[in-house]
């Protein structure tokens, strides 16, 4: 394979590997707006404070899988708390105003972080490989390549209990027409407490590998408007839509910064996944996997 | 047939005196007071902005999602009162609505759409329908569509599939919120049809708000108007629909001014029931 | 008792066009207007004066823009920080490169500029809406924040991205002074106020809400959906240009893109929320908000001299200011204005009120 082509395939996987990355955060998106309606900036700050609550008490000396599991539980009574203070007070509010309650939460998730973690960077080691996989003339990161299958286990994991349980299904009912679902007797409350649960959880494991790649520090909490561009182009109800939103994304914006970016200036990366996905929006307005908006007028 | 509790004087259900307003400001009900008696199947006539909407809003606990709220009054079930009570519980007690627009999971399939209702009520008593086959009973049309998006169903195959949907969720009080708009004369006909044979074979209490007042007073046992918020007049039906003040409010037909206002009954009485 | 209520009834139609119809309001803002012309600055520390009134009234022609914006017209808007740049990198090119033109005529083609270039970034609300519009408008922000991050040319190539601003002066007065700084500002939000009012009461501003509302209806009714939208988002570009502008020739008196980051465009989202969307009197209340409560927070560790560090003075301002958007949201979430209309209408009524 010539040089050229092979760098070419080099920088093709690596970027696909890090959308899966991306994508990873986008399925936490997903989940609370399939079921709540609400659109979750602080998705990036739940993707910290879970990565710096499970540093924290792994630095206290506690077993890495025993701190994995108190942190599950400190999300999901985060989830409890989201659920009574706020989320049962903004029924059927407008869906500016739920965006802005997200960021409210997203202000006060990192200010408590800090506040109880303290703000410097530490390293999150879990055990993932952190080799290079030497396929052909070609270097592929093990580690990379290990987030991926873990991305997909969790996707498969989710499309089972979304669409196979009855759960899954009340949640589905929920995220349609959140009042006529009250009218037959779902319970909301228990939808969102189960619904930001889970996604605490898929936080936590975004946190884990991207703290283990980058480092637990605050600009963790960047990644969600990195994500955007992936929520949006696979549409924002559909999780396999975020999978392949990522693998679109990661591999355009690295590709571009990599063959373009010098020619104009370098640092295109926080523009040009915006730019893909606006493009893809254009023809799809739904996103790719979005479902269309069915409307009686 | 099947007994229900119901209470001594033989209601399902009785509102008294109660009124309601939203956001504090805009006051929706005043001093409604009506029965519905178990077994029965009563209709709450009124023209747009009356205050139906509000009145099985009330009773269902969900005016809270719009900022309303009950300021005065009671409203009595099996009983009990229920103001304030959660909506899920009221549903598990029995009070199912099915809300004005159909509303029906418009992403999901017409067998998911009565899933979920089925899974809801899947630890209560089965007593008025048994499995989501007794409601292809009711509703052929429903059953050639099991696997369609109930988004592109018809408004009637819609209307059908809220009310089997509501059905599995084991009703003993089934509300409904105008089933008739927008939709055909015919089907609109065949679902009143559906509702009275609920009512007289299966023994399901139902109350159905309506601006239809001739297709509603067809079918149900008895009647209130509701106007601007209060209850103007409440009789059986046949009487209603006799009424010459009924057909002034609503066909504007009649001796009388034309625009008089029809005087309003505080507090009706509502003897005539028992 | 403080209004008059009774026998109040027009008598010509043109009384029916006044912005404000109640004689007593129309006292009370000619007072508010005499305040803020005669007293304020007299009695305002220059402290507050710079950091404090400046400030709020450049932020309220943003907060106005984007109020137009989203409020009236509603489109969702995630860019006013980059469209706020536009028309400062753009008077400041004019202002360096062009000396002829007063300095002052410069604000108002930049905020052209700016105008133009909403257009152009408003085109994806003919396809998208609401959320992935918000999308859209992400991308315009980080684009125009490499833009002008990147290209050298748009501060004439000084070897540091951060240049200082000319100074300039209005009808042959320096502004550069707090107070001529203040007057001035004044000034400027009074006239676009004073437009954004008539704007919002004409049938642009008409159409703008009917599309807002139902846009079916609206394309049904007539009205060019295109034409509403992209004017909305021209003018919109152009408030928040202006108030670039202003931000750097009269605040900072220097240019540099950080100030005109995503965090802006929140800041900005922030007060027309919290002050109350779709109302011009929201984006004051909203401004003055937004701008006075971080500052409140610095100064009550200070005032009650708890021995708390730096660090964790941060984090708390911070869970803070979180929960007071929250708490805005959930208690008041048509914003503080609606809050105030209440009590407009109760003292109206009063000693009259029925207590329901």
């Amino acid at each position: 394979m010539s040089l050229d082509l092979q760098f070419f395939f080099e920088v093709l996987i690596s970027g696909l590997l890090t959308g899966v990355l991306y994508s990873l955060v986008a399925i936490g998106f997903v989940l609370i707006y399939k079921a709540s309606g609400v659109f979750n900036f602080a998705q990036g700050a739940m993707v910290l404070f879970a990565a710096m609550t499970l540093v924290g008490i792994s630095d206290l000396g506690v077993n890495i899988a025993v701190s994995a599991l108190l942190t599950i539980v400190v999300m999901v009574v985060l989830a409890y708390c989201v659920e009574f203070f706020i989320l049962r007070r903004i029924v059927n509010q407008s869906q500016i105003s739920l965006f802005m309650v997200t960021i409210g939460l997203s202000y006060i998730l990192l200010g408590l972080g800090q506040l109880v973690w303290g703000a410097e960077v530490h390293s999150l080691d879990v055990g993932l490989p952190v080799g290079q996989f030497v396929v052909g003339d070609m270097f592929i990161n093990q580690f990379d390549l290990s987030v991926a299958a873990i991305c997909g286990l969790i996707v498969l994991a989710l499309a089972y209990f979304f669409q196979r349980t009855r759960v899954g299904l009340s949640l589905r009912a929920v995220a349609d027409d959140h009042q006529a679902a009250i009218s037959i007797g779902v319970s909301i409350r228990n939808v969102w407490i189960i619904v930001w649960s889970v996604a605490g959880v898929v936080c936590l494991v975004t946190g884990t590998v991207w703290g283990a790649k980058l480092g637990v520090q605050p600009a963790l909490n960047l990644v969600a408007l990195k994500a955007m561009p992936v929520i949006v182009l696979g549409g924002l109800t559909s999780i396999p839509g975020a999978i392949v939103g990522g693998l679109i994304i990661g591999p355009a914006r690295k590709l571009f910064e990599v063959y373009f970016g010098s020619i104009i200036g370098g640092a295109t990366e926080s523009w040009v996944p915006y730019v893909v996905a606006i493009a893809f929006l254009l023809v799809r307005p739904a996103g790719l996997f979005g479902t269309q908006e069915l409307r009686r007028i | 047939m099947r007994q229900d509790s119901g209470t001594s004087d033989g209601n399902c259900l009785v509102l008294s005196n109660v009124s309601a307003v939203y956001s504090n400001i805009i006051t929706a009900l005043r001093g409604v007071s009506l029965a519905v008696p178990t077994g029965g199947m009563v209709a709450l006539l009124g023209a747009n902005g009356a205050g139906k909407t509000t009145t099985l809003k009330a009773i269902s606990n969900l005016l809270s999602v719009e900022r309303g709220k009950v300021t005065e009054g009671t409203i009595t079930y099996d009983g009990k009162e229920i103001q304030g009570t959660q909506p899920e519980y009221l549903v598990q007690r029995g009070i199912v609505q099915v809300l004005e627009g159909r509303r029906c999971f418009l992403n999901l399939t017409v067998e998911e759409n009565l899933a979920v209702a089925a899974n809801n009520a899947r630890r209560r008593e089965k007593v008025l329908i048994g499995s989501m086959d007794d409601i292809y009973g009711h509703f052929p049309k429903l059953a050639a569509h099991r696997k369609s998006e109930a988004g592109k169903l018809s408004g009637g195959e819609q209307q059908m599939l809220a009310i089997g949907r509501a059905l599995l969720a084991q009703p003993k009080l089934l509300l409904l919120d105008e089933p008739s708009m927008g939709l055909a004369p015919q089907i609109v006909s065949q679902i009143f049809d559906i509702l009275r044979t609920l009512n007289s074979k299966l023994g399901l209490t139902i109350l159905v708000a309506e601006q239809n007042a001739r297709v509603a007073l067809k079918h149900a046992d008895f009647g209130y108007v509701l106007s601007n918020g209060m209850i103007l007049k409440g009789g059986p039906a046949a009487e209603l629909s006799q009424s010459e003040d009924i057909k002034r409010f609503y066909l504007g037909i009649g001796e009388g001014d034309k625009g008089s206002s029809v005087r309003a009954s505080h507090g009706v009485n509502i003897d005539w029931m028992a | 008792m403080f209004y008059r209520a009774a026998r109040r009834l027009p008598t010509s139609y043109s009384s029916q066009f006044l912005i404000i119809k109640r004689p007593e309001d129309r006292i009370l803002a000619a007072l508010a207007v005499g305040v803020a012309i005669f007293l304020l600055p007299h009695i305002a520390s220059t402290y507050a004066l710079s950091t404090l009134l400046v400030p709020f009234l450049i932020f309220s022609i943003s907060a106005i823009g984007l109020n137009l914006l989203m409020g009236y017209a509603g489109q969702a808007s995630l860019g006013s920080g980059a469209f706020m740049a536009v028309g400062a990198y753009a008077s400041y090119k004019l202002a360096t490169n062009v000396p002829h033109i007063p300095i002052v005529l410069d604000f108002f083609i930049g905020g052209v500029a700016a105008a133009a270039v909403g257009i152009v970034f408003g085109l994806p609300s003919l396809r998208m809406r609401a959320f992935y519009l918000a999308i859209a408008t992400l991308a315009v922000q980080f684009f125009i924040e490499w833009l002008f991050s990147k290209v050298s040319w748009f501060w004439n190539d000084h070897a540091s991205g951060v240049v200082s601003t000319p100074a300039f002066s209005f009808l042959g007065v320096p502004i550069d002074t707090p107070i001529k700084g203040y007057y001035f500002s004044l000034a400027v939000v009074a006239l676009m106020t004073l437009l954004a009012v008539n704007l919002t009461r004409s049938h642009i501003g008409r159409q703008w809400m009917a599309v807002r509302d139902n846009e079916t209806a609206a394309q049904l009714m007539g009205i060019s959906i295109t034409k509403a939208k992209l004017s909305a988002f021209a003018i919109s570009s152009f408030y928040c240009g202006v108030a670039g502008s202003l931000w750097a020739f009269v605040f900072l008196k220097s240019l540099g893109i950080t100030s005109y980051s995503i965090d802006t465009s929140f800041k900005i989202m922030f007060m027309i929320i919290i002050g109350g969307i779709g109302t011009i009197m929201g984006s004051f209340i909203g401004a003055a908000f937004v701008l006075i409560v971080p500052i409140l927070l610095n100064m009550i560790p200070a005032t009650m001299s708890l021995p708390l560090s730096t660090g964790v003075l941060a984090c708390l301002e911070q869970i803070i200011f979180g929960v007071f958007i929250v708490y805005f949201v959930i208690v008041e979430p048509q914003g503080i204005v609606r809050s105030v209309r209440n009590l407009h209408q109760k003292l109206v009524a009063w000693p009259l009120t029925v207590n329901r």
